[in-house]
């Protein structure tokens, strides 16, 4: 069990915070909602209840699509872009989706190389060659998909208590509303990505793979501590 | 002749525990994203 412990560390901790935060989220979020319930002279919800709301439902949905939309285009731009020095690029003159030789694929496959990676070409080399960022971008749709839903429920909800008109969902994903909520989140994503490619060129992180080593020069780039 | 075999199939046979025990790490985080999605996706659709 140590051993598991230890060499799963990095998904264990991360997956435990994960599940802290969100209990954390639903539980000061029931409160946040029942109070606003309460000044309205309306029923409180119970935690389940509040947990199957679109309240909640709008606001997980909302920061897991920014999150993996982040990913998702950090991935993909890494490809072609680079940043000279920095840790999260690749060396400059590798910009692109590199060589056969270089990638270990078709004839270049290792014995231990993964079935797909070991064709010579077609639709299934293909997928896996594009795999993460194919599953970062389908759970930020669906993610981003799932927000819109929960937000639109959630704004007729409100339209309705205050007993204005409702709006359909086709409607809701143009309104400011729903860009507003979408945007706030992107921005500080990109902020901290780019934040990320540049710092890393000039600060370290003893014993971080997200850092080059301490003695590295500033102008090295792609290199690991 | 025997030990080395043994040796060898224990070694083996970790190495398969290790593999499994992070296909099953990879597959607990597939889970709670889709379970995730289903459900509050499913809450936007239904408005329960």
């Amino acid at each position: 069990v140590r051993r598991f412990a230890f060499e799963n560390g990095l998904s264990l901790f991360f997956g435990a915070i994960f599940l802290l935060t969100l209990a954390g989220q639903s539980l000061a979020g029931q409160r946040a909602y029942n109070q606003e319930q309460l000044e309205h002279n309306a029923e409180p919800l119970s935690w389940l209840d509040y947990v199957l709301s679109t309240d909640f439902g709008g606001a997980v949905l909302e920061n897991w699509q920014s999150e993996f939309l982040q990913f998702a285009l950090f991935i993909l731009a890494t490809v072609w872009l680079v940043q000279r020095g920095s840790n999260e690029s690749k060396e400059p003159e590798q910009a692109g989706v590199e060589s056969d030789q270089r990638q270990r694929v078709g004839g270049y496959a290792p014995e231990g190389a993964p079935e797909p990676a070991k064709r010579r070409g077609g639709a299934r080399r293909w997928w896996y060659e594009n795999s993460l960022v194919c599953a970062m971008s389908a759970i930020f749709v669906l993610a981003w998909g799932g927000q819109s839903l929960n937000n639109w429920r959630q704004q007729n909800e409100e339209a309705r208590q205050h007993g204005g008109g409702t709006i359909g969902w086709l409607d809701y994903v143009v309104s400011a509303d729903f860009w507003e909520r979408t945007l706030q989140n992107w921005q500080s994503e990109f902020l901290a990505v780019g934040t990320m490619a540049v710092f890393t060129i000039y600060l370290r992180q003893r014993g971080s793979p997200e850092s080059k080593p301490v003695g590295a020069p500033d102008d090295e780039t792609a290199s690991s501590g | 002749m025997g030990s080395a075999w043994t040796r060898e199939s224990c070694f083996r046979s970790r190495a398969l525990r290790n593999v499994a025990a992070v296909r099953t790490m990879y597959l607990l985080y597939w889970a709670g994203i889709v379970a995730g999605l289903l459900l509050w996706i499913a809450v936007g659709v239904i408005d329960p």
